[in-house]
Formats: C-alpha cells, structure tokens, sequence
C-alpha cells in the first residue's frame, strides 16, 4: 500500500512538473509574441 | 598489434545475438493475435513469415554457437551493435510484407527508424495499413524505447557481470538499482504503469471527440508507445495532425516529456525522494533548455508573422520545440511548412533543440541534458578560476541524484560524445548538400536523423536518393547507440581484416 501511494505521489510530482513547464512556454510565447509580433 | 578474433569471440557474439533474435521473434506474436482479431488475413501470415524467419536464425544461432563464457567489455559492446542492426533488418521483414514500402531498404529505414525510436517515416498510405502491421510499427519503438537489450536483460541473461556489459554497451550510462536485471525490470514497471495510465487517458480523449470506441483505444496505445518512447510514428500519416484535438495535443506534449526524464529520476521520485525534481541538474538544464530554445522559435515566429495569436504560437510554435526538444517528432503542421512558414530562426531554435535532446537513461536520443549540464558548469567554473584570487581553490558540485564532485574525467566524457554529435550532425548535412539540399534543410533532416527525433522538413521521402537512405539509416543507429560501441564495432571489423 505504502509503494502504490510513493508511486501516485510521484506520479503527479512528475505531471505537476510537466505543468510548470507548459505554463511557463505558453507565458513565454505571450511575452515573446507582445514584444516582436508587430 | 592487433589481435585477431577468435572462434570463442565469434561464439559468444553469436549466442547473445541469437537471444535477442529469440526474444523479438516472441514480440511477433502480439500483432499475429490482433491481425487473427481484426480478421486479417494477409497480415496474419506475413507475420507467421517473419515470426518463422526469426525463430528459425535465432535458434541456429544459439545452437550453433552455444557457450556458457561470460561476454567481456568488447563482446558486449558488438553484441548491442549488432544486435540494433540485426532487429532493423529482421524486424523490417513484415513492413516490406505489408506492401506500405516500396523496397527493402525502405523497410530497414523505417524498422531501423522506428527501433532507434527515430520517427521519420517511408511508409505510404498509412490510413490503409492493417492494425497488426501498424502495431508492429509502434511495438518496435516500445521494444527500441527500452533498449533491445534489456528484452534480453529481462528474460535471457543469468550473469551479473554479463548484463552489466551489455547493459552499458546500449549508451545507457547508468543503473537505476544495482542489480542490472532490477533495473531492467524498474523500466519496465514504469513503462507499464504510463502504458495503461496513457492507452486509456489518450483512447478517451480520442473516444469524445468521436473516434468509435475500439479504434479510439488503439490509436490510444499507439500514439502512448510513440509519445513515451519519444519515437514519433503514428498510425495516420497527417501525424497528430490527424486528431485535430487541443486535449490530445496537451496529452501528447505530457508522456513526450515523460519520456524525456531519467528512468532514474523517476525511480527516486517513486521511491519517495520527490524533491529531486527540482534539485537534479538535468532538470534544471531541461528547463532552461526549453525556455531558451522556445525563445529563439517564437521570435521568430513572431517575426515572421507566421501565427496569429499566442494560442496558434502555442499549438505549433512550443508543441514542435517540445517534439524536437524530446526526440519525438510528431508534427502538427505539413513538413514543407518548416521551409515556408518558419524563418531561419525558429529553425535554428528547432535545430538546437533536437541537438540536445532530453535526459540520459531514458528514450530520447541526441547530446542529452547531463553532458549539457556538466559543460556548463565545467564552464562556470573555468570563469570563476580566472576572475578570482590566484590561490583560491575551487570545488565544482553538480546534483544528480546524489550531490557529486565534478572531475575532470566527467567533463572530457561529456565534451567527447557532444564533438561526436556535432561531427556526425554536421557530416550527414554535408552528404544532403550534396544531394542538392540548402544547408538548413539539410541540417535540420540530418540533426533530426543522428538525434532520433524524426521531425522532417520534406527531405525523407520514398523518392529520396538510396545514398541518402544509407546516411540517415547510420546515423539513426549511430545516433541511438552513443557512438562508443559503435566504434568498438568498428574496431573489431578492423581486427577481423588486419588482425594476426
């Protein structure tokens, strides 16, 4: 029981991770896209 | 003096191949099942074909040379060489059955494309191939993902010292547990648990937005094993373009960079040690990798005037950095849109990320975040030693895993095989001008072959010249084995033919 719940929290440690980086590459692209795209 | 090789070399080589070719011949039975299920004839026997062509050379092998000696550093070096060529060679036995591939050599580039976990595609009229040959496509890049040999680490090989050498001889650096044949079986504990986790989130989202429900769970595998395995096949030959799912696309961009992590990372994370996310240095240089990469393409884009909005900049701009950067190469554009659509910065940024790949232990290919971390901290520490007091004494630390010193010998390891991508990027590029290719063009087709990334700007084609197949067919196995046994390899032909 204790491995399956190391294995859940992991799982979603990784996933938020992945997040962060998706959030920061779309926060990115904006800024990126409001300073050249004129 | 060069030693020439004995008949007990040849042995050894030999029995370890002849497990491997046992052991993929076994994977052979999943699409024959699916093709008796889906009621397809033909297919079903093009792979009783192929399943007998390699039951019947894998056990002549093992019989032939059966020994009980423990393969050395070299034998095992060559046995994975080999052994990647030989599984592109048989395992593209069924492609060129299926009638999807116009030659043989077309077949061992899209077998060698798919085990090296590649991606760039010959095959045409995907949308009309059966399911068992498009399993077979996909199982490829699930077996090539784990690496080859931990098929035959897992169920064939008794001896510790044994699986260690050949263990290290598929470019992978590192174990996860001490036990090589543990480790092994951790990768695949991983794989499975994100098989089913991905298969069912990925067949659901296809499902609601109205793909039927059995066809939606097997696209749903399908494009799991690429994503993870950072290949880049799919089942339909628009790629992700297929789906026309935002949902699916943000899927896709999650097990892509799953598949990018360290197995080790992921062992300590599941083991309870979950703030080594944030401290690893490959973490971190991913990270900034990505950001730095992503800038170059969306200036670019944004100069270019390419895509209006952020959410287009997003779906096309950092969905393809993200690809690139992982080794993936499933495309949400048309490949000649990279020539007309994006400037030559964005490429460049594209291009720099499939030079640089992911983390090492896992399935991507290319330089890798490690090698990158360690020269940039060799780096930093080269600029401190000068700027500071002259009797100052520095001691560089790098955290991977557990914190470590950073030695000199770590930092002439990582700058070797990073010149050793450079040269063979730069090589094949060479070899596409001179089939008449731009240089960007070129580049990005020879960094996305010597990377196993498989994005494609048009060059791989079925009506490519035969030299350039050949190139890119060496630089996917080049590219996927690190270049050190390669070179072993290369060696022992040479002791073969000048050796006393």
């Amino acid at each position: 029981m204790h491995r399956v719940k190391n294995i859940a929290l992991g799982i979603l440690v990784e996933l938020a991770f992945i997040t962060g980086v998706l959030v920061s590459g779309f926060l990115l692209g904006w800024l990126m896209s409001a300073i050249f795209n004129r | 003096m060069i030693l020439r090789p004995q008949v007990r070399d040849f042995k050894i080589i030999g029995f370890y191949l002849g497990k491997m070719v046992i052991g993929m011949s076994l994977f052979m039975l999943l699409p024959m099942a699916v093709a008796l299920i889906a009621g397809e004839r033909e297919p079903f026997f093009d792979f009783i074909i192929s399943f007998l062509a390699c039951i019947i050379i894998g056990n002549f092998l093992y019989l032939l040379c059966y020994t009980k000696d423990e393969p050395g550093w070299s034998h095992g070096m060559i046995v994975v060489s080999t052994a990647w060529f030989v599984a592109a060679l048989l395992g593209a036995i069924p492609l060129f059955l299926s009638g999807h591939l116009i030659s043989y050599l077309d077949s061992l580039f899209e077998a060698m494309s798919g085990f090296t976990t590649t991606g760039l595609s010959l095959a045409q009229n995907l949308g009309h191939m059966s399911y068992a040959h498009k399993l077979w496509r996909h199982l490829i890049q699930f077996i090539g993902g784990q690496g080859i040999v931990i098929i035959i680490l897992s169920f064939f090989v008794r001896g510790v010292a044994g699986s260690f050498r050949l263990y290290v001889g598929e470019g992978r650096d590192e174990r996860v547990l001490p036990d090589v044949r543990q480790t092994a079986q951790f990768i695949w504990l991983v794989s499975s648990v994100y098989l089913v986790l991905g298969t069912l989130s990925l067949g659901l989202i296809a499902f609601f937005e109205g793909m039927p429900f059995w066809p939606a769970l097997f696209h749903g595998a399908c494009i799991f094993m690429a994503a993870f395995d950072t290949g880049g096949f799919t089942p339909q030959s628009q790629s992700i373009m297929y789906y026309h799912s935002f949902a699916f696309e943000v899927a896709t961009l999650v097990f892509m960079l799953l598949g990018a992590f360290n197995f080790k990372l992921h062992y300590t994370i599941w083991t309870g040690r979950r703030s080594e996310i944030i401290k690893n240095i490959e973490m971190i240089t991913l990270f900034f990798v990505i950001m730095f990469t992503f800038c170059l393409v969306s200036i670019g884009l944004s100069q270019s005037h390419a895509y209006s909005g952020i959410a287009a900049l997003f779906r096309k701009g950092f969905y393809h950095l993200l690809s690139a950067q992982t080794g993936t190469g499933f495309q949400v554009i048309y490949s000649n849109q990279f020539v007309s659509e994006w400037n030559s910065l964005s490429l460049a940024g594209l291009i720099l990320a499939m030079s640089l790949g992911g983390c090492i232990c896992s399935t991507t290919g290319a330089i890798k975040m490690l090698r990158i971390g360690i020269i940039s901290k060799a780096f930093i520490g080269e600029v401190r030693r000068h700027v500071a007091p002259e009797l100052t004494v520095f001691v560089e630390k790098l955290h991977h895993i557990k914190t470590l010193l950073l030695t000199d010998t770590q930092v002439k390891s990582a700058f070797l095989v990073t010149i050793a991508y450079i040269v063979v990027y730069i090589g094949g590029a060479v070899i596409g001008m001179f089939y008449g290719h731009p240089f960007v063009n070129a580049l990005f087709e020879s960094t996305s072959a010597a990377g196993n990334v498989g994005l494609s700007c048009g060059i791989t084609n079925p009506a490519m010249p035969m030299g350039l197949k050949i190139t890119y067919i060496i630089q996917m196995w080049a590219g996927r084995l690190e270049f050190i046994s390669v070179f072993v390899f290369l060696g022992f032909i040479l002791a073969l033919i000048k050796g006393k």
